[in-house]
């Protein structure tokens, strides 16, 4: 095999790309230009990399297995999972759940929308009519969901919710395929059943339904993996390697992190080749590498600009990664896994039987890595999968912000409860034939469910006292009751704004451009100019100061025309900016402008001054 | 031979003798009354009184005659295999709902859909063909006061007022209407194709047709060009059935198509021409001349048309010249016409509504159909019918065309003018249809590869020009911003004063003036506001930047009377303007010239007066 391996020139031409494309991308190419490529490059990638799948998924006949394999069981299947997604849109209410990072993912599929660039607005206007982002900046994240919700967009026109629905969708999709994962895993349809129920019941799914982030995106890619990955081994042919590489390579867009796939990836299409003893190539595998890129050049972002990492959100942290958080975040993690108090979005039961099948799943997959020349396909699968979840539980465990009990990175478990969910199924399933086995597993979890999720789910605590989530709820609150959308907003999450087709700034900009504003008052331009401040009350004394960072600085006289508790002793206001005070002149905010007269002679002078002023006037935007 | 041909021809006009003199009779008694009868203005009223009438005795003429087609439309429906069904009603059903979710429903061309819009409104409430400039609620309806004949055919208008006249009067039925038309538009296209290609290639056409932002725009707009487009697509169809075995049945449905596709647009007529020659090359190869009652009607059903063309000739005010022009059509507009059509088909970026894909494909298609025809030109007398029927009504396209780059409004890439290329993308489409089956091996493979192009095109680049386009009609956003702004007052009778056109508020039932006319109203709006008709008068205008740090100036084109004192009560920015509605609060009394003077002679010495002493 080996030497049919050094024969290959195709397989010689796939590490020639790849090498190149490391070669580029990470040693050609500066940051800059890095940045500049997956700015503009970014978005035709993701296409490229998504129509690739889907072409693969159609040849290697994904609807023929579907029609092939439906049974009325699985009608029944389809209705659980309807009543499943009820339960959890009836608990969980559209919005933002994770902050930014959900409002600058909507951010990125605005910009792929509007004009292509993987980049979300930091400055937008609609003077001349059509959105014209001014300016933009490359995030840090994997494109492939801004990618996603972005085509939403441009099916149905631009809507900030569409990731919403976005995300709805997918809820349905990742407990159907769930349900497929458990059932090949298991052996049956009662372990897929298992499996979705499961996941049915853990509140962190469900809020993650309703959010607009990425996480249920990356879980669902992963659970396509792990099938890819079993279809691939069960029959090592060149189509559904094809969907295999693909598949990893869409697991690999998905988070940062999820690039560790590409290692079980790697080791399944070896495993594959050596049992079928001949290597199968396709000329999408051969060019595969190139997706490669949009990867490894955004990734220099975290190389280039200690930020990324967020280090600073916690003190005395120089290290992103060490064995010290080791110990700490384990502690965490059961934290989270046995909270019975409602303010982790965890499923008790899920995480005992998880913690519980994980150890005899360890084992069970060392004795099947000695036999992966002749055991089962579907076992070399499940060890790959387990390894390439396992990976990433354990990478989370050494990072410095790995708590998972955190209300930022709980949702970081969700692969953790996937590796749970399989090691569950495949330990289950060594341990009982029968179905009635699975049955009682499904009351117990169904149980469990009624017991400790669904009061969970009801009462949103993990959400209630976190706090940029509700600050955001304040914001759409405001929005909604807004009859006309033509104001200026200061905040901090300007970016919010902006996706939300309003011109924004934050409060640091709005310092600096304190000339501007005033010019922008002058003149009307926006029918008011709002500002959005968190407001602290001292506990000693009841006295309310603005938060320093929210803070617009000398020469603003605001008006507050709404203001909403966030949670004890911390206010959400939004004000009116009524004048403002710029190098001893005052301008006050007017219902009408005052005209002039006597300086147009003709229609030509209109058209001129119109020209200037315009000009002019997108300058002076904050 | 020749004279073979001629006995033939007296032969068959002996065999029709009384018919063809009939049909003669018809024809010249249509272009008499039509063309030379009356003057413009006499034919105008006739149109603006009777019009109404003649169109829809021609649809339900024509309803009638096609429903003797629709035991062959079924027995075509029948024939085609599940499979196939499945995949053009999934190609058409997705090309609909991402066309209907992705623009927004509303007018995309001021002031022509408005236009049409107010005389779908007449001729709903009053059967007349007129466009109301006032209106006003009397005795509790609102009743137009002044109406005039616009130069856009009514047919359009006239089947939106059929809607109006099943479900009542709403805007939103005209863009509703356009929404319904899109699905048959396609299917219409589909069909075509079907006649001359295999499935799969006639699916590759369609996506490349079909996956057109251009169209979807139009389908959620009020404008008249997709029911031209269907109706295009339509007699396309008749003609070739009727080509393929031509009979008084298959004629008759054709003739009153053409008749109706001849009242949907104003360049349209053209397709009369070639209908024409259609229905000739039908009695060559039938061998004799067919000539049903409708053929002989057929010339009189179209002095409306006629009638309506010589109101517009003989009325320049509405060709809508530039300053400085006195004719439409121009040599000299052809190059730079070129060069923004070269800009629409070619376009990469948002500002266009083309599919560069379609012209990528379509063009080399066009060429090689170009020489295959100039090489085979002699057997076109054997040609397939829908060959001979797309090529035909094709000439007319492209004589639209070639007229259109001598227009002086021809810029196929200003957003306006744009909508005009439509029918020309029907060409576009079958050429690709009859090149991929020339060069299609039979796998299907080619055709594939064409259609993935236009369905991916469309979606990396057609939808953000749609998205870049849902917003660009500035006018019709700050009108809609103004009605907004007055529908959140307080509920009162109003009138507007507006410095825009005043159908978008007539259309919603508000009485509205342009402003030019206020001040020589102004003793009439008063009298109605001391007797309560208006509870309050609104004036919308618009105040122009005087220099790049600010300060605004009335529009000089906005400028009201004096006489009217104004309180601002609503005003933002719109573009690099500031739009403003006020309320009128005082109707000054008109001053009369001798006053005035006696006023300013007061005024000269009450000056001298304050003049230091010194100076005296």
């Amino acid at each position: 095999m080996l030497k049919r391996i050094l024969k290959d020139r195709r397989l010689w031409l796939l590490v020639l790309v790849a090498c190149l494309v490391i070669l580029v991308t990470r040693v050609v190419l500066t940051p800059d230009q890095s940045f500049k490529i997956v700015a503009w490059y970014g978005y035709w990638f993701m296409l490229a990399l998504t129509l690739l799948w889907g072409r693969s998924l159609v040849r290697v006949g994904m609807g023929k297995w579907i029609r092939d394999n439906f049974s009325r069981f699985d009608g029944w299947v389809v209705m659980l999972m309807l009543v499943c997604t009820s339960v959890w849109w009836s608990h969980e209410k559209p919005g933002f759940k994770i902050l930014a990072d959900e409002v600058l993912l909507l951010g990125t599929s605005m910009g792929m929308h509007f004009d292509r660039s993987a980049t979300y607005p930091s400055r937008a206007t609609d003077v001349q009519g059509p959105l014209q982002i001014r300016d933009r900046v490359l995030d840090k994240r994997p494109l492939l969901f801004p990618f996603l919700v972005a085509t939403v967009h441009d099916l149905s026109g631009y809507r900030p919710e569409n990731a919403f629905y976005f995300n709805r969708g997918l809820g349905i999709a990742f407990l159907l395929l769930v349900y497929v994962l458990g059932w090949q895993a298991g052996g049956q349809r009662w372990a897929g059943v298992v499996g979705m129920l499961l996941f049915a019941g853990l509140p962190l799914a469900a809020q993650q339904s309703a959010g607009s982030g990425f996480e249920l995106l990356n879980l669902f890619a992963i659970a396509a993996f792990a099938l890819a990955m079993m279809s691939y081994l069960r029959k090592p042919i060149a189509d559904r390697l094809e969907v295999l590489i693909l598949t990893g390579l869409v697991v690999a867009s998905c988070r940062y992190e999820s690039i560790i796939f590409l290692v079980p990836m790697v080791a399944a299409v070896g495993i594959g080749w050596w049992r079928s003893g001949r290597i199968a190539l396709s000329w999408p595998i051969l060019i595969s590498p190139l997706f490669l890129a949009v990867w490894l050049l955004q990734n220099r972002l975290f190389s280039g600009d200690s930020t990324a990492w967020q280090m600073a959100s916690k003190e005395g942290i120089t290290s992103p990664f060490g064995l010290e958080y080791f110990g700490s975040n384990l502690g965490h993690s059961l934290a989270f896994f046995f909270d019975f108090s409602g303010f982790q979005p965890s499923s008790a039961m899920f995480g005992a039987l998880g913690l519980l099948a994980l150890p005899f799943f360890g084992l069970w997959g060392l004795q099947k890595v000695r036999q992966f020349r002749t055991g089962s396909a579907d076992d070399v699968a499940w060890v790959l999968t387990g390894a390439g979840l396992g990976s990433i539980g354990l990478l989370l465990m050494l990072y410095f912000w790995g708590q998972f009990d955190d209300r930022i990175i709980s949702r970081l478990s969700l692969p953790v409860h996937l590796l749970m969910m399989l090691a569950i199924v495949v330990v289950a399933r060594t341990l009982w034939k029968s179905t009635t086995g699975w049955k009682v597993l499904a009351g117990v979890v169904v149980f469990a469910t009624l017991a400790q999720s669904l009061p969970v789910m009801a009462k949103r605590a993990y959400e209630i006292d976190y706090t940029p989530g509700l600050e955001m709820e304040i914001r759409r609150e405001f929005l909604a009751e807004q009859p006309e959308r033509d104001f200026l907003f200061l905040d901090n999450d300007s970016v919010f704004w902006i996706t939300h087709l309003l011109p924004a700034s934050s409060m640091k900009v709005s310092r600096e451009k304190h000339e501007a504003l005033s010019y922008h008052l002058r003149n009307h331009s926006f029918s008011a100019m709002y500002v959005f401040q968190s407001v602290l009350v001292n506990e000693q004394t009841g006295q309310r100061t603005v938060d320093p960072a929210d803070d617009l600085g000398p020469g603003f006289e605001l008006e507050t025309i709404w203001e909403r508790k966030v949670q004890t002793l911390l206010f959400a206001r939004i004000s009116r900016i009524v004048a403002i005070e710029h190098d001893g002149a005052v301008v006050r905010e007017v219902v009408a402008v005052p005209t002039a007269t006597g300086h147009f002679e003709n229609v030509e002078q209109v058209d001129e001054q119109r020209a200037l002023y315009l000009e002019n006037w997108i300058k002076q935007l904050p | 031979m020749l004279s073979e041909r001629a006995r033939q021809v007296g032969q068959a006009v002996k065999a029709e003798g009384r018919r063809a003199a009939a049909f003669g009779l018809s024809a010249l008694a249509a272009v008499g009354v039509g063309f030379s009868y009356f003057t413009p203005a006499e034919a105008g009223e006739l149109v603006r009184q009777y019009g109404y009438y003649a169109i829809p005795g021609t649809l339900l003429w024509f309803g009638v005659m096609l429903r003797h087609e629709m035991p062959d439309v079924s027995t075509w429906m029948r024939n085609r295999s599940r499979q196939e069904w499945r995949w053009l009603l999934g190609l058409v059903g997705a090309l609909c709902v991402v066309a209907w979710a992705t623009f927004p429903f509303g007018y995309k061309i001021l002031y022509d859909e408005l236009v049409l819009q107010a005389t779908s409104w007449n001729l709903h409430k009053l059967r007349e063909v007129g466009t109301m400039v006032r209106g006003y609620e009397i005795e509790g309806v609102f009743l137009p006061m002044f109406v005039y004949l616009d130069k856009r055919p009514y047919f359009f208008a006239l089947v939106v007022s059929l809607v109006h006249d099943l479900t009542g009067f709403r805007e939103s039925n005209a863009f509703l209407f356009n929404a319904g038309l899109l699905p048959v538009v396609l299917g219409l296209f589909y069909a075509i194709a079907r006649r001359v290609s295999s499935a799969q290639v006639a699916w590759a056409g369609l996506a490349c047709f079909g996956a057109s932002p251009l169209l979807a725009q139009n389908a959620n707009g009020a404008g008249m060009d997709l029911l031209n487009l269907l109706m295009v697509l339509l007699s396309m169809l008749l003609a070739a059935r009727y080509l393929e075995r031509p009979n008084a049945q298959r004629l008759s449905v054709l003739l009153l198509a053409c008749v109706l596709l001849a009242q949907t647009r104003y360049e349209s007529l053209l397709f009369v021409m070639i209908t024409v020659l259609v229905v000739i090359e039908g009695w060559r190869r039938a061998g004799k001349i067919i000539l049903p009652v409708t053929a002989m009607a057929a010339p009189l059903l179209l002095v409306p048309s006629a009638l309506h063309n010589s109101y517009l000739s003989g009325t320049p005010v509405l060709w809508e010249l530039k300053e400085n022009m006195d004719s439409r059509f121009n040599w000299e507009h052809i190059w730079p016409n070129l060069g923004h059509a070269v800009n629409y088909f070619f376009n990469f970026g948002t500002t266009t509504l083309g599919s560069w894909w379609l012209s990528l494909v379509a063009f080399p298609s066009l060429g090689w159909l170009g020489c295959r025809a100039v090489k085979r030109w002699r057997t076109w007398d054997r040609l397939d019918p829908t060959l001979v029927a797309v090529g035909a009504f094709g000439l007319a396209i492209i004589a639209n065309l070639s007229l259109l780059m001598a227009y002086f409004w021809g810029q196929l890439n200003d957003p306006i003018v744009s909508r005009l290329i439509l029918p020309f993308t029907v060409l576009m489409g079958v050429a690709v249809v009859m090149a991929l089956k020339r060069w299609d091996t039979g796998n299907g493979r080619l055709a594939g590869w064409i259609a993935s192009g236009a369905l991916i095109s469309y979606l990396g680049w057609g939808l953000p020009a749609t998205e870049y386009h849902r917003n660009i009609n500035q006018l019709a956003t700050e009108l809609a911003r103004e009605q907004r702004a007055v529908s959140r007052m307080a509920p009162l009778s109003r009138l507007i004063l507006t410095d825009k056109t005043t159908l978008g508020w007539l259309m919603k039932g508000i009485p509205a003036l342009v402003v030019d006319d206020a001040e020589s109203r102004a003793e009439q709006i008063q009298f109605h506001l001391d007797h309560g008709t208006f509870k309050e008068v609104l004036l919308t205008q618009r105040y122009r930047p005087i220099s790049p740090e600010g300060g605004f100036e009335m529009d000089p084109r906005d400028v009201i009377s004096d006489r009217f004192v104004l309180e601002p009560v609503w005003e933002r920015m719109q573009g690099a303007r500031l739009v403003r509605i006020s309320r009128v609060i005082e109707i000054k009394p008109k001053i009369e010239p001798e006053e005035e003077e006696t006023i300013k002679q007061s005024e000269r010495e009450a000056t001298a007066d304050d003049r230091p002493d010194s100076s005296v």
